[in-house]
């Protein structure tokens, strides 16, 4: 094979979107499919068929395995469903518990290498002796579910989002939840990372933006109330912009100066991470008098020896 | 009641790593296999909106950081 003809790259293409949207569009969940699979994982792992509990979320997943394992052997199969249900109803996700983790593989996180594998299938190329059992391992995955925790008796399946949002394949929303599940669990995160619920549920106060010491958690501040507003909030402008190698640097001052801060104003350099696009708006010290002085002391380097691109 | 996810990475490992090296034998100058990650992306990167399947693998990675903030006992 020297390279892959069209009618390759098609059925490439093709396999790509269907696990694409096998992932982000369709929500069906077959537990036959799921029992099948299930099965054979256990018995390739020397364990009997183990019971199966399905839940809406992660978090309810975690709920039920803090209830299993506290049962320990004192649990009856025909009512663990049930029995589940009603403690997920109880369950403070905020209080200590145990955490158990989630099963290393089977999860819609192997549909990248699966796709692949079964991409690599399909245009012809020889998996090799364990062919059987990667598309017994896929077949499991069809299924639909988003995640599982396997313990020894039990099998605690999760179901996928409801709903994600992303931007640059990154779950990314300056406005609400970026992942949903059915049960009202969700997970805030903007350009990829993960940011606390209460940036979006609560009132970004001028106080609470200075006070940040986390700097995602600032920029997802900043993602949310945008530019106008932001600097409209902590009374700052523009000092100084400097392009270079297709990136913006700007110099923000408070007009206002702080008597904690020796009478000098408050100041950030304003960078826009290239891969993600994140604007990040990080503290400096308000004697620069250029973006570029105020970026290049950040890496602890002199203005002359800073490239704008260094810090990607 | 104990966890057995060590016991499923290690069956689902053997079955992935045999993959890669037939696959890698076959292949491997074709496309210039470096990693497997690497293949996946520049065979599933080729379409104009650079929606790979890998991104299903951040949504987790990015939903699992929530169990890291978590006050563990």
């Amino acid at each position: 094979m020297e390279q892959l003809t069209p009618e390759q790259e098609r059925i490439v293409l093709e396999c790509r979107d269907e696990w694409l949207n096998r992932g982000l569009k369709d929500k069906t969940f077959d537990i036959g499919i799921f029992r099948k699979g299930i099965d054979w994982i256990y018995d390739k792992c020397g364990f009997e068929p183990p019971e199966i509990v399905v839940v809406d979320s992660p978090m309810a997943a975690q709920a039920a395995a803090n209830l299993l394992m506290e049962k320990g052997d004192g649990f009856l199969p025909e009512t663990m469903q049930t029995e589940t249900n009603k403690a997920l109803q109880d369950f403070d996700p905020e209080k200590k518990v145990p955490l158990e983790n989630f099963s290393p593989y089977g999860s819609i996180s192997d549909y990248g290498w699966v796709s692949f594998y079964d991409a690599m299938d399909r245009i012809g190329v020889n998996l090799g002796p364990k062919k059987e059992e990667f598309m017994k391992f896929k077949e499991f995955l069809k299924a639909g579910h988003y995640d599982f925790i396997a313990l020894d008796k039990v099998a605690i399946v999760c179901m996928k989002f409801q709903n994600v949002r992303l931007e640059d394949d990154r779950c990314h929303a300056s406005d609400g939840p970026a992942i949903e599940w059915k049960d009202g669990y969700t997970v805030y995160a903007v350009h990829g990372r993960l940011v606390p619920a209460s940036v979006f549920t609560e009132e970004v106060t001028r106080e609470k933006f200075i006070h940040e010491t986390r700097v995602e958690v600032r920029a997802a501040m900043y993602a949310r109330m945008g530019q106008k507003s932001m600097m409209d909030m902590l009374g700052a402008k523009v000092v100084d912009t400097c392009h270079d190698n297709d990136e913006t640097l700007k110099l923000w001052k408070t007009e206002e100066t702080f008597k904690d801060l020796e009478d000098q104003p408050m100041a950030w350099v304003e960078c826009t991470c290239p891969s993600t696009g994140t604007a990040y708006l990080l503290g400096c010290e308000p004697q620069h008098k250029t973006a570029k002085a105020a970026m290049a002391a950040s890496w602890g380097l002199a203005e002359e020896e800073y490239e704008v691109d260094d810090h990607t | 009641m104990m966890a057995i996810g060590k016991d499923i990475k290690k069956t689902v490992l053997d079955i992935r790593e045999s993959l890669k090296l037939h696959a890698l034998d076959i292949d491997e100058s074709d496309f210039l296999f470096i990693s497997e990650t690497r293949t996946i992306n520049r065979i599933f990167r080729r379409s104009p909106s650079r929606r790979y399947v890998d991104v299903l693998f951040h949504i987790r990675w990015t939903e699992r950081q929530r169990f890291e903030t978590l006050p563990k006992s």
